[in-house]
Parts: structure tokens; C-alpha cells; sequence
């Protein structure tokens, strides 16, 4: 017990000097092993130097992501689900985080909000699915493919398109450019994917001249409202006018 | 979920956040001229829906992880950024173009340099006028190929003409005049009386006897 109050018996034959401090021992840990603090982070990651920034988004992930994936994971049914989002909330992480200001919050809520932000988009559906709600989303790929397309004269683009529909309306369109020829596919590919709006553009992107591509575009348009998923849209549009 | 899923999970949670600090790192670097890779995010993930396959199932097929699949899905990658052995992997397993990615991902197809610049690099410097109409430059080398042979053909015919043919025979000159001879023309001369001559003395016929001698 002697020595645990600093008074070591062998302390005087030794030479040693007598330690000051009292038990228990207050000793600091060095600074490299203490946790850097949410503010520390923020600040290295948004003010730092680039090998700071990307060591301290580092860090932020590793301290984060289990909980974030934990959290996903309790709302959705499939783990698979759960990858998908908490990679989802990553790449919003990567692009809000330059631009974050701290304000005392710690950062763990502002990372789960964004994960129930993005766990209620992917569940932008009612409690149970009917068929009407899946025609009623199938109705609406259609027909955001059909704006995004320019296909018809008289369609107006939607306002706000749930994430869902949009998922829905790729794989549609992938499934339809799959019909078309090489450079149809092509073209339109880049026109709905890419958002190329420019014949000029989408030549320089394909190495072809402007008219071959304004040509094959025509051509193109006309095969897609041929088909009888678009079809059923045109004929809709005729009945309206 | 049994223990080596947690592990694996794990894995790959620890690789996305390498990845993730990479696209960090890279985005910082590039001060926001990095292309975005969403339009082949959405293809992407458009491509396997349709093709009825999980990203765990694709990651098994080509040999990727999930978690590269993932971040693949979610445009997590710069376009330059992904391997193209990754992207020739994924149009296999999914029976697409490889060329579809690299136009949707606005890069050059590896392997093949442009036509233009090798050409313009030979010595006669062609200039190009309307550098947007690649499809009449990529005519070019099949025109230099051609004018070459074409070349090439000429002054062989010209070289193999000019020495290994042998001259052509002179024709033969033909007189002007045709000399006769002073005795020959004699004997022309005395030709008449010798004519007349023969029909006298022609055989029996009378009337054809009566005729030569009218004639006469």
C-alpha cells in the first residue's frame, strides 16, 4: 500500500526522486491517441489541407458507419436495401460535407437524418402495395420517359417524380433502346440518361456527323412510339384531344 | 445473419469507405471539374434489374465486391476512375456493349487512338477543316491507302515500261515510187500488139472471131 501512495520502501537506497503525485494517477493520453471531436473533423475536413480533409472524412466514416447501417437496416426488410442506402448516404454526405457548417450539433444526427431522409424515399409507397398504385407508378414511368423523350407534342413534364417511378422508368427504357438499333440506342441513351440535348453534342459523343444523328433520332422516336408501351400513351393523348 | 455474412458485410462496409474517401480526395483535386458517373449509375442499375440479378449475385459474376458494385451504383466513382477491365467484366455478365459504357461515361474506348492526329502528325499535315465531322476523317486513311496504291502502281508500270521492254519492230517503208525498169516498160509497151495478137488467133468461135475484130 506503501508504494501506491508514492512512498516506495526501496525509494531512498535506489536514489530515486519521490514521486508528487498522489493516487490515483491523472496522466493524459498522448494527443494522437485521443479522439478527434465532431468539430475537429468538420473543421479539418471543410478548412483543412486535402490529405487532412480525406484522413478526417476517413475517420468520420469509420466512426459512423455501423451505426448509420444499423439504423438503415432497422427500417428496411432486405440487408441488401440497407447497403444501397447507407451508400446513398454516403454520397450525400460527400457532397454536403464541404459546405457544412457547424453549429454544435453533433454530427452523428445530422448523418442519421440524412438516412431517414433517404429510408423515407425509398419507402415513397403506402404501407401495402396495390395493383392500382403499381399501375399508377408503372403510368407515370411511361410517361416520364415519354417528356423526358420529347415524344410527343403535348406532354408536359411532371413536376416532382418520386425516386421509385424514376428506377421504374430506366429499367423501362433500357428494356425499349434494347429493340434499337446500334446508334438509335445510342442516341437515345445519351438523350435520357445524359440529358444531351444537343444534336451537336451528342454527335461530337458519338463521332458522327450532326444530320446522320438528327436523322437517326427521328428515326428512333418514331420506333419508341411504335411500341406498345408507348402506345397506349399516344392513343391516351389522342382520346384527350 | 451467421458470422463469416458479418464479416463479409464488414469488408465491404471497409471498402466502400475507402472508396469513398478516394472519390473525396479526387473530388477535392479536381475542383468540381469531375464528370459525374449518375447517367451510368442508372444504366447501370437499370442493366441488372433487367437482367434479374442482385448486386451480391453480379459481385460473384465478374469477380467484383459488392461493395465496388455498390459505389459503381451509386456514381460513387469518377468516370475516369473505374478500371476498364471492371467494365468489360460487367458488359459480359450483363450482355451489353462495352462501348455503350464508355460512351455513356464520356471517356476514350482504351486501345483505340484516334485517326485523326496519327494522320496529322504524317508529313503532308492534313488540316482539318470541320474537326466535328469525324465520320468524313475516319475516311482518310483509306484515301491515303488508296492514292498510295494508286502511286505505287503507276510508277511500277512506268519503271517495269521504261526497262524491261523491248523497242518495237520499225515498219517497213514503203516506196513512194515504184521503179520500173526500162526494159519492163518496153515490154509493156509492146504488150498491145501482142493483145491483139492473141485475140486473132483465138479458136473457132465465130461470133466471139467477129466481135474481136469489130472491137479491133
Amino acid at each position: 500500500m506503501q508504494a501506491l501512495d508514492g512512498e516506495h520502501p526501496s525509494l531512498p537506497i535506489l536514489g530515486l526522486p519521490s514521486a508528487k503525485n498522489t493516487w490515483p494517477v491523472s496522466s493524459t493520453l498522448p494527443a494522437k491517441l485521443q479522439e478527434p471531436t465532431d468539430e475537429t473533423l468538420i473543421n479539418q475536413v471543410t478548412t483543412g489541407s486535402k490529405s487532412e480533409s480525406t484522413q478526417a472524412l476517413e475517420t468520420i466514416y469509420q466512426k459512423y458507419h455501423q451505426d448509420i447501417w444499423r439504423f438503415v437496416r432497422s427500417k428496411v426488410p432486405s440487408a441488401g436495401d440497407a447497403d444501397e442506402i447507407s451508400a446513398v448516404v454516403w454520397l450525400v454526405v460527400l457532397e454536403k460535407i464541404r459546405h457544412f457548417i457547424w453549429t454544435g450539433v453533433p454530427l452523428k444526427y445530422w448523418l442519421l437524418s440524412i438516412a431517414h431522409r433517404k429510408v423515407m424515399e425509398h419507402f415513397n409507397t403506402p404501407d401495402f402495395l396495390s395493383l392500382e398504385k403499381l399501375r399508377e407508378d408503372y403510368d407515370q414511368a411511361i410517361y416520364f420517359i415519354a417528356s423526358q423523350l420529347n415524344l410527343f407534342d403535348q406532354i408536359e413534364p411532371l413536376a416532382q417524380v418520386p425516386t421509385i417511378v424514376k428506377k421504374e422508368a430506366d429499367s423501362l427504357l433500357h428494356q425499349m433502346i434494347k429493340r434499337l438499333s446500334k446508334n438509335e440506342r445510342r442516341i437515345i441513351m445519351l438523350i435520357y440518361f445524359e440529358a444531351v440535348e444537343n444534336a451537336t453534342e451528342v454527335a461530337r459523343r458519338l463521332g458522327m456527323n450532326k444530320n446522320t444523328v438528327r436523322v437517326y433520332h427521328k428515326r428512333a422516336k418514331e420506333k419508341l412510339r411504335s411500341f406498345p408501351e408507348l402506345r397506349r400513351l399516344v392513343e391516351g393523348a389522342r382520346d384527350n384531344v | 445473419m451467421s458470422e463469416p455474412e458479418l464479416d463479409q458485410r464488414k469488408q465491404d462496409l471497409a471498402e466502400l469507405g475507402e472508396i469513398i474517401s478516394q472519390r473525396h480526395e479526387h473530388r477535392l483535386s479536381s475542383e468540381g471539374s469531375d464528370p459525374s458517373t449518375l447517367s451510368f449509375s442508372r444504366y447501370l442499375r437499370a442493366s441488372r434489374e433487367n437482367a434479374g440479378l442482385s448486386v451480391t449475385e453480379l459481385a460473384h459474376r465478374t469477380n467484383l465486391s459488392p461493395a465496388a458494385l455498390l459505389a459503381l451504383e451509386q456514381g460513387l466513382f469518377a468516370a475516369t476512375a473505374i478500371p476498364p477491365p471492371w467494365l468489360n467484366k460487367l458488359a459480359a455478365a450483363l450482355d451489353e456493349n462495352v462501348e455503350d459504357f464508355y460512351i455513356i461515361l464520356g471517356v476514350q474506348v482504351p486501345g483505340r487512338r484516334p485517326l485523326l492526329p496519327q494522320i496529322q502528325t504524317w508529313p503532308f499535315r492534313f488540316e482539318s477543316r470541320r474537326p466535328a465531322h469525324k465520320s468524313r476523317w475516319s475516311l482518310i486513311p483509306v484515301y491515303a491507302v488508296g492514292s498510295i496504291l494508286l502511286i505505287s502502281l503507276t510508277i511500277i508500270t512506268f519503271i517495269n515500261y521504261a526497262i524491261f521492254s523491248t523497242p518495237a519492230p520499225v515498219p517497213e517503208k514503203i516506196p513512194t515510187f515504184i521503179y520500173i525498169s526500162s526494159e519492163r516498160r518496153l515490154n509493156m509497151i509492146k504488150a498491145e500488139p501482142v493483145f491483139e495478137y492473141q485475140l486473132i488467133s483465138l479458136p473457132t468461135d465465130s461470133s466471139t472471131k467477129a466481135k474481136a475484130c469489130c472491137a479491133y
